[in-house]
């Protein structure tokens, strides 16, 4: 088999891909708000009530994550 | 010292490594994945590859850029194989043949490391460097990522965006590959491990005999190959070889990196969910899976009955002497567990039953704890499922981590299972069907059998490790091996940022007296119980012709 066809067979799977996206895309869409452009806020998991506060702060490790997880003034980007 | 000894005594070493990096390497996993501030080297690779990287993006986009990213490293890696003659450090090999190129560049691509070729025979050291080493980069990098973007699903809320494709991909690259593999290159270099340009010494053995020794760039690419759970060996011997894996302590450094960062994940969940009980959760189920299989594959090496056996003090058949039994099986157990297929056996030597328990690894999905990001992705969506079964059994609507698991969650869940078994069977099945192809198989019975059924269990779980006797540099193994691997690594992420997605879209449920803590033993016994049920049975009907067949015979 040439190049030409293993560079067709390649582009071909990813376009399988591509469709795959589609379907799954269809499939969270109804519950997503997919059309929010600027939806960065966020909130911490709350964790279960008997959590614990121990060396493995909560506390700490949510100061950590609120940077991450979008608990951030608007206008500001979270990663 | 006895073999026995030495190999138990590297297994306490390595077990209390892993635990004490658990914590540290955790943390800085999440914090990478968190920090606003950016390095001044990836601004500067932002503005190359023209990347805003203050901009989040939605789920389908970041999964376009994931998917893009990965089909130009596909071709990029197969036109790099094609026009090897032309390059420098060819070592005047020729261009790699069309459909070995392309096999190569999905399985590097995909983090498999499937290998129908001999490297020192067939790559040149600049291919091996900046072709096939940087793939060891990006893949594991991807798998990074994908994970990272499933955890801010389950962390953040009412939004569609999880993360910044680009960001994140730069940043595990920067900030954790790179230094670590690095500092691990020159321990494996001051362990024995060759590192050079060599073309190759032609030498006479003792035996009169003459003989080409390669040398090359190996300890640079064997600390990535492993920290990656890549598992792509310069040699075609792997990490049997000599110049690759030289002594105990390098083989004890090999088994650590390509644990070490799978292990440590959990944490970087537990610590980016505000819980770090769920990690510990986690984490207890991959080792619980991890010492099982340690021991299983042990067991069954060490108690071998043949003369020979008996005689050596175990089955040592395939096995290098300078590792012994212990070590072997600990490094068997741990490649097929993380997805890494790297070996420093020959898998095809172990028992039937020993050789059932690699298969098995890599059947329940790579999850113990997994390729590098893969391993944590695959055992959160059981978890999931877990989850689901739960609230059926109890009439309650099933939540984890605050976020309720509705039809869309489980329907992707329940495609995220059912991709990987349906890749493994038909590919044996076909195999096994056509008729040119069967010339492959070159043991009858059982055993060929299992041959071909490794190989697309190994091809589809990402793992790359073979067993000997099947001739897979045909052009239908090639292909077909190519493509499953390619499916089999990113349908199931896109059904995982899917989940993401879905995950982050929700508003968080407050925990009540009635959710199920999901941090308890009784969750890690029923997420075990998942795995081996819902998943390891998936596999019964093909292992009982393979492996059980041939172990009862």
């Amino acid at each position: 088999m040439s190049d030409v066809a293993f560079i067709a067979l390649t582009i071909a799977v990813f376009a399988v891909m591509a469709v795959v996206v589609q379907g799954v895309e269809r499939l969270v869409r109804p519950v997503a708000s997919s059309d929010r452009t600027d939806s960065l806020g966020g909130q911490q998991y709350t964790a279960h009530p008997d959590a614990d506060s121990g060396d493995d702060s909560r506390g700490r490790a949510a100061s950590v994550g609120a940077v991450g997880m979008g608990a951030l003034p608007d206008g500001q980007v979270a990663r | 010292m006895s073999t026995a000894a030495a190999g138990w005594l590297q297994a306490g070493l390595l077990v209390l490594a892993l635990a004490l990096a658990y914590r540290p390497l955790g943390d800085y996993l999440a914090h990478i994945f968190t920090t606003g501030r950016h390095w001044r080297v990836e601004r500067g690779i932002y503005r190359l590859i023209g990347v805003d990287a203050d901009a989040d993006q939605r789920w389908p986009t970041y999964l376009r850029s994931l998917l893009a990213f990965s089909v130009v490293s596909v071709l990029l890696l197969y036109g790099f194989q094609r026009l090897q003659a032309h390059l420098l450090l060819s070592l005047g090999f020729p261009g790699v043949k069309a459909d070995q190129a392309f096999n190569t560049a999905a399985s590097f691509v995909t983090n498999t490391n499937w290998q129908s070729y001999s490297g020192e025979s067939t790559m040149g050291h600049l291919v091996q460097m900046a072709g096939l080493a940087v793939q060891n980069f990006g893949s594991a990098a991807v798998g990074i990522v994908a994970v990272i973007a499933l955890i801010r699903g389950f962390a953040r809320s009412q939004t569609d965006r999880v993360g910044n494709f680009w960001v994140d991909l730069v940043r595990t690259v920067c900030r954790l590959l790179v230094p670590i593999a690095a500092v691990f290159a020159v321990v494996l270099i001051a362990g024995g491990v060759v590192d050079n340009f060599s073309a190759g010494h032609a030498v006479t053995t003792l035996a009169g005999q003459h003989q080409v020794i390669t040398g090359g760039p190996v300890a640079s690419q064997e600390a990535i190959k492993e920290l990656g759970t890549n598992g792509g060996g310069f040699y075609n011997a792997n990490s049997a070889h000599p110049f690759e894996n030289p002594n105990p302590f390098t083989n004890l450094v090999e088994i650590f990196l390509l644990l070490v960062i799978s292990f440590a994940l959990p944490r970087t969940f537990g610590r980016m969910v505000g819980d770090n009980r769920q990690g510990y959760a986690v984490v207890a189920v991959m080792v619980i899976l991890w010492v099982a299989s340690v021991s299983g594959i042990s067991f069954f090496e060490a108690g071998q009955h043949s003369a020979a056996a008996l005689a050596a003090g175990g089955s040592l058949e395939g096995k290098e002497v300078r590792f012994g039994i212990p070590a072997s099986t600990l490094f068997s157990a741990s490649t097929t567990l993380t997805s890494t297929g790297a070996v420093n056996n020959a898998h095809d030597s172990l028992s039937p039953f020993g050789g059932g328990i690699a298969m098995l690894n890599m059947m329940l999905g790579e999850i113990a704890p997994g390729g590098t990001g893969s391993g944590l992705y695959g055992i959160l969506v059981l978890a999931v499922v877990t989850v689901f079964v739960a609230g059926l059994m109890v009439g309650r609507t099933p939540e984890y981590l605050s976020k309720k698991l509705r039809a869309p969650e489980i329907k992707l869940a329940s495609l995220y299972i059912l991709t990987t078994p349906a890749l493994v069977l038909i590919g044996t099945g076909l195999a096994i069907a056509l008729p040119g192809e069967q010339a492959s198989i070159l043991n009858p019975g059982p055993h060929g059998l299992s041959e071909v059924l490794y190989a697309f269990t190994s091809a589809s779980n990402n793992n790359g490790s073979a067993f000997a006797g099947l001739s897979v540099n045909t052009v239908w193994y090639n292909s077909a091996l190519g493509v499953v691997m390619l499916l089999s690594r990113f349908v199931p992420m896109i059904f995982v940022l899917g989940l993401a997605g879905s995950l982050a879209s929700q508003r968080a449920v407050p925990a009540s007296a009635g959710t199920l803590p999901t941090h308890r033993p009784l969750f890690i016994g029923m997420l075990l119980g998942v795995v081996l049920i819902v998943v390891a049975l998936t596999y019964f009907p093909a292992q009982a012709l393979g492996p059980i067949a041939e172990g009862l015979h």
